[in-house]
């Protein structure tokens, strides 16, 4: 799961799970209204900010499905 | 600070420079102590200017305010540099203010001593031409890197405006796939031709953006460019 969310653009990330904005602002990610993220895969993202992508990805799995859950 | 110390503070001020011994003994004896601690302010911008100082220790930073409440850090200051002197001479405010950055003593001469220094010592104000000049030389050096920077970012954004508009994810990069002369880049950017060459050829230099085929250009780390385009 990590793998394949991760190969997605920070665009298709941000229309998949609309409640992911507070997640990239929560960890310092200008990702949001970026003109990049169209075109950058979150995996990318995760390295131009020295983070861990499987890591990100699973924390990003795991904030969406406590979102969806209220 | 005894008077021997405060001669050797002395004879590092360029003001001073070229005077007899016996002109920095007088000057020395005549300086007042002002001990700062570390973020107090011997005076403030907009302060009537009653006294010209030297760094005799400690270091000292200058804040100017704009008009707008932005604050500007126009120089550090460190032993033997000089503050607040050109505005005591002008006899205008304060034009900043200093703050200690760390526990500091200024040596301080009064408005009148001044004039009295400068009427016996004509050197002074030999010297004090240069060093004006010398301020001023560092100022349009500044001015010009400002100017350099803001055009820096201004064409960055304007690529980011062209990314937006049509990039394509390349297999270098993001491309901006429009058929787009240097001069275009340049009236986008209200700047000029020479200077959107410059700023390209030196990004490509440093690996953000490809531009073998000037029509073509290619960003090769994005992240770095919305960082210029975005820098305050």
């Amino acid at each position: 799961m990590e793998e394949s969310i991760l190969n997605l653009t920070v665009s298709e990330v941000l229309a998949r799970w609309p409640a992911s904005v507070s997640f990239f602002t929560g960890r310092k990610m200008a990702c949001p209204g970026c003109a990049m993220a169209p075109f950058m895969s979150l995996r990318e993202a995760a390295r131009e900010y020295g983070q861990d992508p499987v890591g990100l990805a699973a924390d990003l799995i795991d904030a969406m499905e406590r979102a969806a859950a209220g | 600070m005894d008077t021997s110390a405060r001669i050797s503070v002395l004879q590092r001020v360029p003001l001073f420079a070229g005077l007899p011994a016996e002109a920095l003994g007088r000057i020395a004896g005549t300086a007042l102590e002002v001990r700062v601690a570390k973020n107090d302010s011997p005076f403030r911008q907009g302060d009537p200017a009653t006294h010209g100082h030297v760094v005799g220790w400690g270091r000292i930073r200058l804040d100017q305010a704009t008009a707008d409440g932005q604050n500007v850090v126009l120089r550090y200051m460190g032993p033997g540099d000089m503050l607040g002197t050109v505005a005591v001479l002008r006899g205008i405010p304060y034009p900043a203010t200093a703050v200690a950055v760390e526990d500091s003593l200024l040596l301080a001469w009064s408005a009148p001593r001044l004039s009295e220094l400068f009427n016996a010592y004509p050197a002074l104000a030999l010297n004090a031409i240069r060093l004006v000049g010398t301020r001023l030389e560092e100022l349009q050096q500044r001015l010009q890197e400002v100017a350099t920077q803001r055009v820096e970012r201004r064409i960055a954004g304007t690529l980011l405006r062209l990314v937006r508009q049509g990039g394509r994810r390349g297999e270098q990069g993001i491309e901006i796939p429009f058929s787009m002369s240097r001069q275009d880049l340049a009236e986008l950017t209200a700047t000029t031709l020479h200077t959107v060459s410059r700023t390209l050829s030196a990004w490509e230099q440093q690996g953000i953006i490809s531009a073998r085929r000037s029509s073509h250009l290619v960003i090769l780390q994005p992240h770095r460019l919305v960082a210029i385009a975005e820098e305050a």
